[in-house]
């Protein structure tokens, strides 16, 4: 079920109150009551992507038991490739099978040979990629000696289909969302206003900002043969808000929720778009995964130990694994390795790690160097979006060279006047809010409760407005 | 956790309160479309003898006005451009709802994709929607899937984005309607070029769809019941006529009906002269069809 839907409006009341006001006296109760409601959650989709993932959290279940049993070093090391195997074996089959198919007979007729295609009608199923990083990070750690396996099952279940967070991260790790499910949770009304806070922005992300820019986006990509460069430009600025709005609003709804049943999650966006280089961006978009790939690829490779030659190969596969793990298309594969290819000047300089504070930290508007940056680094980010976006390689590629012909100076065919007055105002709350966990924290905290409730009624208001206009998928579902 | 739940409702409870003055937008909505014809069938104010009905073929080829002239009947042109038949269904049931039956109905048939689904012809929710405020539009809109069903208790789920304006002025049309609802097309410089059915996708009947033929008997079942005569309208074209289907049709429908169909063969429905282009005569070709129309009426 999506989170901008009826029947979540529903589950989640029923959740809340079944959660604070039957179980809330024992841990094992909560932990039960949720994992039922993750996996009704999560059946919602398709029933039959339960087997999937309850199979998949035995198996890690098993493994970490294992992991603490055995002492024998080459025995722990079978058990942790049982879970990597399963683990990526599934996710490679649902979600890389047909891709790799396509290009091993697209590579053979190339050399002259013919095969028929044996392409499965596969359906991914929702979220693997997500829960099956998470339940990785377990057997992992569990196996790193950082992490005890656990022998609550519930309390794994629950860990694993925790559904905030199930079906598009953030990517929890289980060093620090598993022990939460050890403590009773407590009610703390601080944290659930905090949370129902968080909802709200994150709707207006998605519904009126993502949902909105998706619009003019689907119809420019769509339809990229038709526009001037100016136009496409527009398209690829829309593209850039919907998948931010999209992807941070459902994020802020995940976290939002979990903050209503007492768990603390991680902030996966840090208004990425305010970043100075692409380094800094990297930190603050999609956090979950980028620290993932960090800590279990890339640091095993050998990380920045080793000399230049070794960190360059390191982060070239990190960026362009990540890249792929979006999607079986060599659009992504691109995309994240024109990426690497941003980043890699700032590590040849050692400039990676420049910014690790938040622009004008102690100043309400940005230097005009800190405002150049900026607008550089947005417009990198523009550019790389439009592999991500477009169709196929080609499709990019010709969008690209109509985008910087001389139509660029064109005036847009699309210009959307309310729709850019709306982003303008969203990001400048982004902006005021841009030292917080998200836009509308602390916006307005100390005014009236009038000023407040207007405020915030008016973000409803637009939600509900909106939300009868499109019904977008969330992008990230797709992954 | 008790004052969480009280906030909590009494957020909603303000909320709902609040939300209630969405139905100013809506009503300003409604109060900037040129076209009000809609707004006059929900309040009643219609007590036509002589109701058109259909698409932009309808709207553009019968004059009502000039109807209501010649066979003396008061006359309404109810069409709507770009309409299929199940949104003209709900037009007429809207229709006799709240006002008194008319005496007849022409119906006016999009030959020969009255039943198919063509992209020139859609449920034309974007009529409803600024009247949404009014509970039998707002069902539709639900049952038709635009609308939720939590708009049954929030007005801001039956407003639009493109609603949110401050313009008070009236929506411009491209082809604006007079008072009796015609919608005349105007000459143009240049005659549409004859389009014969070797340019038109051929017909298919097992592309028929199943809820646009219980449409039509839906509509035949409302003009029995009123003791309504129904008359289905196969209007000029500047292109071959598709026999195939008017006789299919015929066979299938003219029970408890009537069906006049224009004569191909009449020298001035081949005039490119009296088209706006190949299936909607122009302002000039409307008044010769309508005064046709009435000559058949009234015998």
């Amino acid at each position: 079920m999506f989170f901008n839907s009826i029947d979540f409006a529903i589950f989640l009341p029923v959740v809340f109150i079944g959660y604070w006001f039957i179980v809330s006296n024992s841990i094992k109760g909560q932990n039960i009551l949720l994992t039922l409601a993750s996996y009704l959650f999560y059946g919602w989709w398709d029933w039959r992507f339960l087997s999937l993932i309850i199979f998949s959290s035995l198996i890690d279940y098993f493994v970490g038991l294992q992991l603490t049993k055995q002492t024998h070093s080459s025995r722990r090391k079978s058990f942790l490739w049982l879970s990597i195997l399963v683990n990526l074996g599934f996710l490679g089959f649902f979600k890389y099978y047909n891709f790799f198919v396509e290009n091993f007979i697209t590579a053979f007729s190339f050399l002259g040979g013919n095969i028929q295609p044996n392409t499965l009608n596969i359906i991914l199923p929702v979220g693997i990629s997500f829960y099956t990083f998470q339940t990785l990070s377990y057997t992992i750690d569990v196996y790193k000696g950082k992490l005890k396996a656990t022998e609550d099952l519930f309390s794994f279940l629950a860990f694993v289909s925790f559904f905030p967070q199930l079906v598009a991260g953030p990517i929890e790790r289980a060093t620090h969302l598993l022990p939460q499910f050890y403590k009773k949770r407590t009610f703390h009304y601080s944290q659930a206003v905090d949370g129902c806070r968080q909802i709200l922005w994150g709707l207006f992300k998605k519904v009126v900002i993502a949902d909105q820019c998706a619009q003019y986006a689907n119809e420019i990509f769509n339809n990229s043969g038709a526009y001037t460069g100016s136009t496409l430009f527009m398209g690829a600025l829309f593209f850039t808000f919907q998948i931010y709005g999209d992807f941070s609003g459902y994020s802020d709804i995940a976290i939002g929720t979990s903050r209503l049943f007492g768990f603390n999650l991680k902030q996966n966006f840090a208004f990425p778009y305010f970043s100075r280089n692409i380094a800094e961006f990297w930190r603050r978009w999609h956090i979950s995964l980028s620290t993932w790939f960090r800590d279990y690829l890339y640091i095993p490779l050998g990380g920045s130990r080793g000399g230049m030659w070794i960190k360059v190969r390191n982060t070239f596969i990190i960026f362009i694994v990540s890249g792929f793990w979006h999607g079986a298309n060599w659009t992504f594969v691109i995309w994240g390795f024109l990426n690497a290819l941003y980043f890699l000047p700032l590590l040849l300089t050692q400039q990676n790690r420049t910014y690790v504070n938040v622009v004008a930290q102690n100043s309400s508007l940005p230097s005009i160097k800190e405002l150049a940056s900026i607008f550089l680094t947005f417009g990198l980010t523009v550019v790389a979006w439009i592999f991500f976006r477009a169709e196929s390689v080609w499709h990019a590629w010709d969008y690209l060279r109509e985008l910087f012909s001389d139509s660029l100076l064109s005036i847009p065919e699309i210009r959307p006047r309310d729709l850019m007055v709306m982003l303008v105002i969203f990001m400048f709350i982004e902006w005021i809010g841009r030292r917080d966990q998200f836009g509308i924290q602390t916006i307005l905290l100390h005014k009236s409760h009038f000023i407040k409730g207007s405020f915030y009624f008016i973000l409803a208001a637009l939600i509900l407005i909106y939300s009868n206009d499109t019904n977008q998928a969330f992008i990230y579902f797709q992954f | 956790m008790k004052k969480f739940l009280i906030n909590i409702a009494v957020v909603c409870c303000l909320f709902f309160i609040v939300d209630k003055f969405a139905y100013f937008i809506l009503i300003k909505e409604q109060a900037q479309q040129q076209d009000d014809r809609l707004e006059k069938i929900l309040k009643g104010a219609f007590e036509k003898e002589l109701l058109v009905i259909g698409s932009s073929r309808a709207a553009s080829s019968i004059d009502a006005r000039l109807l209501e002239q010649l066979t003396g009947m008061k006359t309404l042109n109810m069409a709507y451009r770009g309409s299929h038949i199940e949104f003209q269904k709900d037009i007429l049931q809207f229709y006799l709802d709240k006002n008194s039956p008319p005496k007849k109905i022409l119906l006016v048939i999009d030959h020969p994709f009255i039943f198919q689904e063509v992209p020139t012809l859609t449920y034309r929710d974007d009529v409803l929607y600024p009247y949404a405020y009014d509970n039998r539009i707002n069902n539709k809109l639900i049952a038709k899937e635009k609308h939720s069903v939590a708009s049954k208790l929030f007005y801001l789920l039956r407003i639009h984005g493109d609603q949110l304006n401050i313009n008070l002025d009236k929506k411009p049309m491209q082809f604006p309607v007079d008072s009796y609802g015609f919608q005349p097309l105007p000459l143009k410089d240049s005659n549409p070029s004859k389009m014969s059915f070797n340019d038109v996708i051929p017909y298919d009947t097992a592309k028929d769809l199943k809820s646009r033929i219980s449409a039509l008997e839906n509509i035949k079942e409302m003009a029995m019941f009123h003791d309504i005569d129904l008359h289905f309208i196969f209007p000029p074209d500047y292109g071959i006529f598709h026999e195939r289907f008017y006789n299919s049709f015929k066979q299938d429908f003219e029970l408890d009906s009537y069906i006049y169909r224009y004569d191909k063969k009449e020298f001035k429905y081949q005039q490119s002269t009296y088209y706006y282009d190949s299936p909607h005569l122009n302002k000039k070709g409307a008044v010769v069809f309508t005064k046709e129309l009435a000559a058949y009426l009234n015998n």
